[in-house]
Formats: C-alpha cells, sequence, structure tokens
C-alpha cells in the first residue's frame, strides 16, 4: 500500500536549464600525418582467389596458368548403378545413364569462340584444395589431371546468354561412379595458349540424364529423368609471375598476391583521457591518377595482430600475416575523384580503449573486385596518406 | 512492516530532491529545513515549531512531547524561473522522525532527512562549431544533468544539565549517492559520460537549550546547536566509458543499447576514483526565543561552512560551497493545553529567512547564491493521542549564478502519530 500511495504522488516535471556550459565539454580535431616512423608499403604474397564471385581462364598479361577448379556437390555413386528396389506393390529399375553435361554460363557472349578444355581433377578427397588459406598456384599440384573430356559444344539464347557444354559421361561412368575411389568430384577448366585475354564465367553444374525403367505387376514403361549437381567449392588459380615494387606506390591486387602495409605514429592516442569519445577517425588515401578507377571497386582495411618487419617480406606460398577482425572495415573507391575515405573510427577506439596493440594496417582488395585489377595508391611529394581524427571530450 | 517502511523512505529520499542549477555546485546544495513545521516558520528546525517548546529536529526539546512520536513529512518544490522560461517540479518524502521522551526527562530519537541536494538538469544554448580540420560545421549543444545527493541518519539522546538547562547529543551518518550525466549533443546524436558517486561520512552534533533568562515578563529561551566532523565526507567516484547513443531522439535515449557505440564488448570498464575529504562540513546555529503566552518571537541564525581547504576537483563546475547563512524571524502561535473551542486546536507559523551561499570557483572567482524567502504554516491537533498534521508553505527568491529572480515554492505537509511507549499498563 505504502509503495502505492508514495508511487502516486513522487512525481516530477524536468525542464532544463539554460546554462552557459560549454566551457565543460570540447570537440577536438586532428590531423595524423606520416612522421620518420610511418611507412606506405606493399608486400606479396600467393594470390588468394578464394571467394571471388567469377571463375576465369584464358590469359592476362602479367599472368600465366590461368585456370580454374570447381568441385561438385556429392553423387551417390550406387543411385545410378543398375539395381533393382522394391517398393510395396512397385518393383523398378534404375539403369542407363544418357548422358552427363557439365554446363557453365559465360559473361561475354562472343567468348563461346574460345572454349576451354576440362579435365576431371583428382585430388583424392582432397577437401583443403579449395582452402582460401591454403590452396594457391604455389600449393596445388596441376598435375593431378586424369583426363580430358571432348564433345563441347556452346549455345546462345535469345538473351543473348552464351554457355558452354561438356559431354563428361565418361568421366561420370568411369570415375565418379567408381566407389571404390575417394573422390572429390572435382573438375579443371583452362583454356589454351592461343586464347588472348581473360575469360570470366559462372559456377558450373553437371547434369546427369538417364532413363528409368518401372515395372510392377501390371506394366512397364520408362522415365527420361535429369538430375543437377551444383558446384560446392570453386577457385581460379593463376601464376602471379614477378611483380616489382613501385616507386612511391603501394598496391593491391588480389591476383597477384599484393596486398599494403600502413603504419602511422599513433602515439597521440595514449595521451587521451578515457572519458574522450572519438567521432570520426578516417583514413584518406589517393588512387594513382594514371590508373582508371574500377566503378565498385572495393578494399578491405585490417588491424594487424603483430607487427611486421616491411623490409623482410619474401614471395610466400600463403600469407601468414595474422589479422584482427575487430576494427576491420571495407570502403568503396569512389570514382567522382581518386581519393578515398577509410573509416577507421572502431580501429583506433579499440586502441584508445586497450582493445587493440597499436600494429600496423593490411590494406587488400575485397573478394568483390575482379582480382586482375591491380590498384595503387599514392605516396610521394604531390600526396602522403593522413589520418583525420575528431573526438568529443567530456569534462 | 518497519523494515519495508525504511526502505521505501530512503528510496524516496534517495531519488526525490527538488532541482535546481544550484545542487550542481561542489558536492551540492544544503537541504536545511525540512519538517513541514519548521518550514512553516522560517527556521531550520533549532526552535519550538512543531509544538510549544517542541521541534522535531532538535533533541533538547523532545522530552517535552507527552507522547511517543512517528513523524513523516511530504514536500511538493516547484521552482520557476522567467527568463528563459523554467519549470521544475518534484515531490519527495521530506523526513522522518521517530522520537521517545522519556519520563519527560530524557529523550532519544532517529531522524532521517535530506542533507545535500545534488538534482539539477542544466542546457547549453545550441552553437554551430566550424571543424577546421574535417572542414564542416557542426551544431553542437552540452547539457548535464544530476540526481540524488547525500543523507543524513541521525541517532539523537537528550538530558537535563540544570533545571534550566539541557543538552543534547547526536551521531549523523551521511550517506547517499548520485548519478551525473554529461551529454554533448552533436547534430542530433548524443555522446554520453556517465558518472556515479557515492557518498558517505559522519559529523557529531551538540544541541543546547537554555530556559533561565526572562525578558520581564516573558520567558526568553536561547538555543544553539554546534557540529563538528568525525568522518569528512568521502567519495567514490565511478566514470563510466562514453558513448555514442545510436537511439537520439527515441524513448531509450541516454541509455547504453548494444546498437551504441562503443560496442559494449568494447567498453572500459568504469574508471574509479576515490576523494578523500571531499567535504569537511561544520555548522553552528544560535537562536532566541521569547515567549508570551503561546506565541513565540524567534531569531535565528544558521552557519554552514566547509572546512577543508583544498576541495576536490570532482564537481561539474569545479566549485567549491564554502559556506551557507541563513538567518530568520518567525512568530509562532501554539495551541493550548487548554482548548476552549476547536480553533484552539491550530498552531500558526509565519516567518521570513534571508540565505546566502558562497561558492568558491577552484578556476576563478568567488561567488554567492542569495535566497529570500517568507513562509506561512498551520498545525492542527487531533485525537487522545494528540497527533498533528501540520501543513507548511514558503516562497523564496533565488538569485546568483547567472539565474535571476528564480522563484521556489515549497509545499510541505507533515503527519505525526502519537503513542505511548516505555508506560508499564496495569494489568486489567
Amino acid at each position: 500500500m505504502w509503495i502505492m500511495v508514495l508511487s502516486t504522488f513522487v512525481g516530477c516535471t524536468r525542464d532544463p536549464e539554460s546554462f552557459p556550459i560549454e566551457q565543460y565539454g570540447e570537440i577536438v580535431s586532428i590531423r595524423i600525418d606520416p612522421d620518420t616512423t610511418s611507412f606506405f608499403r606493399s608486400y606479396r604474397s600467393a594470390p588468394e582467389m578464394g571467394g571471388v564471385k567469377k571463375l576465369y581462364y584464358g590469359n592476362q598479361e602479367g599472368y600465366s596458368d590461368i585456370y580454374a577448379l570447381v568441385e561438385l556437390s556429392s553423387v551417390e555413386p550406387t543411385f545410378f548403378l543398375d539395381t533393382l528396389y522394391n517398393s510395396d506393390s512397385s518393383q523398378y529399375s534404375l539403369m542407363d545413364v544418357d548422358n552427363v553435361a557439365l554446363i557453365f554460363a559465360l559473361h561475354a557472349a562472343e567468348d563461346t569462340l574460345y572454349p576451354p578444355n576440362v579435365y576431371y581433377f583428382s585430388s583424392d578427397g582432397d577437401t583443403n584444395l579449395f582452402s582460401q588459406t591454403e590452396s594457391s598456384y604455389f600449393t596445388v599440384n596441376p598435375n593431378l589431371v586424369l583426363t580430358a573430356s571432348g564433345n563441347v559444344t556452346d549455345e546462345i539464347d535469345t538473351l543473348d546468354n552464351a554457355s558452354f557444354k561438356f559431354d563428361i559421361t565418361d568421366i561420370f561412368e568411369e570415375y565418379i561412379l567408381d566407389t571404390l575411389r575417394l573422390n572429390s568430384n572435382t573438375f579443371k577448366i583452362i583454356g589454351n595458349e592461343s586464347i588472348d585475354h581473360l575469360i570470366p564465367f559462372g559456377s558450373p553444374i553437371m547434369e546427369v540424364h538417364y532413363f528409368r525403367t518401372n515395372v510392377n505387376s501390371d506394366s512397364t514403361w520408362m522415365d527420361t529423368i535429369t538430375t543437377t549437381f551444383t558446384t560446392k567449392k570453386k577457385l581460379t588459380i593463376v601464376n602471379p609471375t614477378l611483380w616489382e615494387e613501385g616507386v612511391d606506390r603501394f598496391t593491391v591486387g588480389r591476383a597477384k598476391g599484393i596486398k599494403s602495409l600502413l603504419r602511422f605514429n599513433l602515439d597521440t592516442l595514449h595521451t587521451l583521457s578515457d572519458s574522450i569519445l572519438i567521432k570520426d577517425a578516417d583514413l584518406y588515401l589517393q588512387v594513382d591518377n594514371d590508373e582508371e578507377l574500377t566503378q565498385g571497386y572495393s578494399l578491405l582495411i585490417y588491424p594487424l595482430k603483430d607487427s611486421v618487419d616491411i623490409n623482410n617480406f619474401t614471395v610466400e606460398e600463403r600469407d601468414t600475416t595474422q589479422l584482427e577482425l575487430a576494427g576491420s572495415q571495407s570502403t568503396t573507391l569512389d570514382t567522382t575523384d581518386h581519393f578515398v575515405r577509410v573509416n577507421l573510427r572502431n580501429y583506433l577506439s579499440y586502441i584508445q580503449f586497450g582493445h587493440l596493440e597499436r600494429f600496423d594496417l593490411q590494406l587488400t582488395s575485397s573478394p568483390d573486385n575482379d582480382p586482375f585489377i591491380i590498384h595503387s595508391f599514392i605516396n610521394d611529394e604531390s600526396f602522403h596518406p593522413y589520418l583525420k581524427v575528431r573526438y568529443v571530450v567530456t569534462k | 512492516m518497519w523494515l519495508r517502511n525504511s526502505l521505501i523512505i530512503i528510496l524516496v529520499i534517495s531519488v526525490g530532491f527538488s532541482q535546481s542549477i544550484l545542487n550542481s555546485n561542489g558536492i551540492g546544495n544544503i537541504t536545511s529545513n525540512s519538517d513541514a513545521a519548521s518550514i512553516g516558520s522560517s527556521n531550520l528546525g533549532l526552535f519550538s515549531s512543531f509544538r510549544e517548546n517542541v521541534s522535531l529536529s532538535n533533541p533538547v526539546t523532545w522530552h517535552n512531547l507527552p507522547f511517543t512520536y512517528l513523524a513523516f513529512d511530504y514536500t511538493f518544490i516547484n521552482s520557476i524561473i522567467q527568463d528563459p522560461s523554467v519549470k521544475n517540479s518534484l515531490s519527495r518524502l521530506g523526513s522522518f522522525h521517530f522520537i521517545v521522551p522519556m519520563k519527560k526527562e530524557y529523550a532519544f530519537g532517529l531522524k532521517l532527512t535530506p542533507y545535500l541536494n545534488r538534482h539539477y538538469l542544466l542546457q547549453g544554448p545550441e552553437t554551430p562549431y566550424s571543424d577546421p580540420v574535417f572542414d564542416d560545421t557542426l551544431n553542437v549543444q552540452y547539457s548535464a544533468s544530476g540526481a540524488g545527493g547525500v543523507n543524513s541518519f541521525e541517532a539523537a539522546f537528550s538530558l537535563p544539565v540544570t533545571s534550566k538547562e539541557r543538552i543534547g547529543i547526536s551521531f549523523d551518518l551521511l550517506f547517499g549517492s548520485s548519478r551525473e550525466v554529461k551529454t554533448t549533443h552533436i547534430d542530433d546524436i548524443g555522446y554520453i559520460l556517465k558518472e556515479r558517486n557515492l557518498f558517505k561520512g559522519s559529523l557529531f552534533h551538540l544541541y543546547l537549550l537554555s530556559e533561565r533568562l526572562k525578558i520581564g515578563k516573558y520567558d526568553f529561551n536561547s538555543y544553539a546547536s554546534f557540529s563538528v566532523t568525525i568522518d569528512p565526507i568521502s567519495l567514490e567516484q565511478h566514470i563510466y566509458s562514453p558513448f555514442e547513443d545510436a537511439t537520439s531522439g527515441q524513448s531509450d535515449y541516454g541509455n547504453y543499447d548494444p546498437w551504441d557505440f562503443p560496442s559494449p564488448s568494447f567498453i572500459l570498464a568504469s574508471k574509479e576514483n576515490n576523494f578523500t575529504d571531499i567535504v569537511e562540513p561544520m555548522d553552528m546555529q544560535l537562536g532566541f526565543d521569547v515567549i508570551d503566552n503561546y506565541v513565540h518571537y524567534q531569531l535565528g541564525w544558521y552557519h554552514w561552512q566547509d572546512n577543508n581547504e583544498n576541495a576536490s576537483n570532482f564537481s561539474l563546475f569545479k566549485q567549491q560551497l564554502k559556506s551557507s547563512n541563513h538567518f530568520n524571524v518567525s512568530v509562532c502561535k501554539f495551541s493550548q493545553i487548554k482548548k476552549n473551542n476547536v480553533f484552539d486546536n491550530f498552531e500558526y507559523r509565519f516567518g521570513l529567512f534571508l540565505k546566502k551561499d558562497n561558492i568558491i570557483s577552484l578556476t576563478s572567482s568567488e561567488s554567492s547564491i542569495t535566497q529570500k524567502g517568507v513562509s506561512l504554516g498551520i498545525g492542527y491537533q487531533f485525537g487522545p493521542m494528540k497527533n498533528q498534521l501540520d501543513i507548511g508553505y514558503s516562497l523564496s527568491l533565488q538569485d546568483g549564478l547567472q539565474i535571476k529572480n528564480e522563484f521556489i515554492h515549497s509545499f510541505n505537509i507533515g503527519i505525526s502519530i502519537g503513542d505511548l511507549w516505555f508506560v508499564k499498563r496495569r494489568q486489567r
């Protein structure tokens, strides 16, 4: 009862009183330019082609040995074998695989002029083949090719959608239906040396056409059936060949395996009190003016888990640089000018709060991009990367 | 039941302070008087104001009560500033008294009253901020609010020294907490820093009463009280990490939500600062009461000061409430023992007061706050146990610290319930 009575009477209205309390808060903006401890350098590891949207074959200047690997979803070989089944009053038999086709769509109709070769690529069930961090030109053995397919046909529909269809019936019957093998249903798609450009294509599917004979007590009839198996994993392999670091530039390019490391002197953050809150923190870069900007080109920037020795990087089979997901950020190049603004508020705030060490940043090309596009960023007298930080001080 | 009621009282007193910019100075604003009878007569509890020769807040007068009393006071406060127009109102439980007189010689009592008020809500003007680095302009507005304060729990005892003099002593436990919120509004997004302050300290009070003097045919009672610090008020301050409120303009604005920045998993634990001796309060009161047949003419002075010479820099305005003085003149007419008609059950109170607080800025100059007021009160005794209903009203005008002409209306209502305690009853 007391609670009800008191809560009835306890009430208030609150109007704020106007008072000039500006001096008890402050907004501070600083610009952090590179100093003698800063660097903006590129390094090279293996190409990282996992996760990219398209697959590629063909040829591109500055690269070689470009081919695609695709693993199809699992096939139950016993399903397609000639077996008699009983089911209630019916009995039926599965038999006669008619034909099997590997089909993939091309992104340009004119590329039907440049058919690739398709091989059955056995990795003996190795599921690491498509690992982003493990597989690259340097780690995949290209010699595990079992057999090549023939009978390629191209199709262009009324909407100008082009595709290739490969007859892989022999491969299907001889290898995929081989229950004694531990196979990965992996195919290698590679162009021949005469192709003068890069040909992107979509994820292949495998269509299995077969006849099923149905028998029951009264009659016998036959069905023609098509079953489709989609791509489970995919990866483009590319030999990145040689690459030379540019002067006063730092570069990203996924197929080349090029990434960049950025270091700013962030000692200022540790001089700030705990009661400040970073409102804005942006990294400003400038793309090389000689490069044509790509619409929608995305950059990823990650904090590093440990410091790196930028002068001792060598080409590696895989990148061993450890990255922090916390504080990572992506941004898209603005094609209206050559400037890039990357929001680093999380990164700098986490450093301020002590959750991240002040190690460097890694700049890399997003898997959403065409991996063969390389962009370089200026770091010379005309422009040096810089940070702008704005924080709120409450006293 | 007692425990539950006590918890409710503590809860309500803890949250129920009136709001003013003046409460943001130093440790807060002194809450001098709290019971309805004292407020009606403008005094601070030293004089008899509850009834003839009894003040609920002065232990040396408690032996004059005929029974044990349990008294509650409830306060309604309304503050109005004309320019710019600001209205604030709030209600709270003002005080709690439990008083046990013994054999008309001794008395023991417990009091729970507000001691310091830290309830405020301030807002600066919206101003543009041109950022030369980002090359843009932001609309910035600062605000600050506080809620809570310090309470006093007092255990008091009084006894006669001579046939005309009495002495009372009490130990005050000071405790309480307040929450402060400082917000920077940038383009309608709030950047909020919250603090939680825990206060504790203790005081010793000495109360004196002399009924020896007379002026002509009139009794002349002299009152005095002194307090010294046993443990200076200390502060345990928890400062939480600031955050950007993503829900600006919504109902849960000001709360730290998972979608605010930074995310809870990355925010720092609160930082704890401990300030010892932030306030070393000392106060004294002197009062004179001329009595003419149930009519009392009273003159009083109250002085409070902080003896701490090195005030800590913890408050919003980096200021220290250094001293406070309160003068009052009052006239009270109390109900007669023998009542001839219903009007003899009434008690009437009137008073004028002047209060001045001196504030030292830790960064700049000294400033003061003045409060001038008038008060009226009425009480009504009823029932065989002489229960009493009191109503007090005061109107004051407060100036200082850039606030001009703040009118404060305070309306108090108190109920005192009498009962027989420590009396041997004959078995029937």
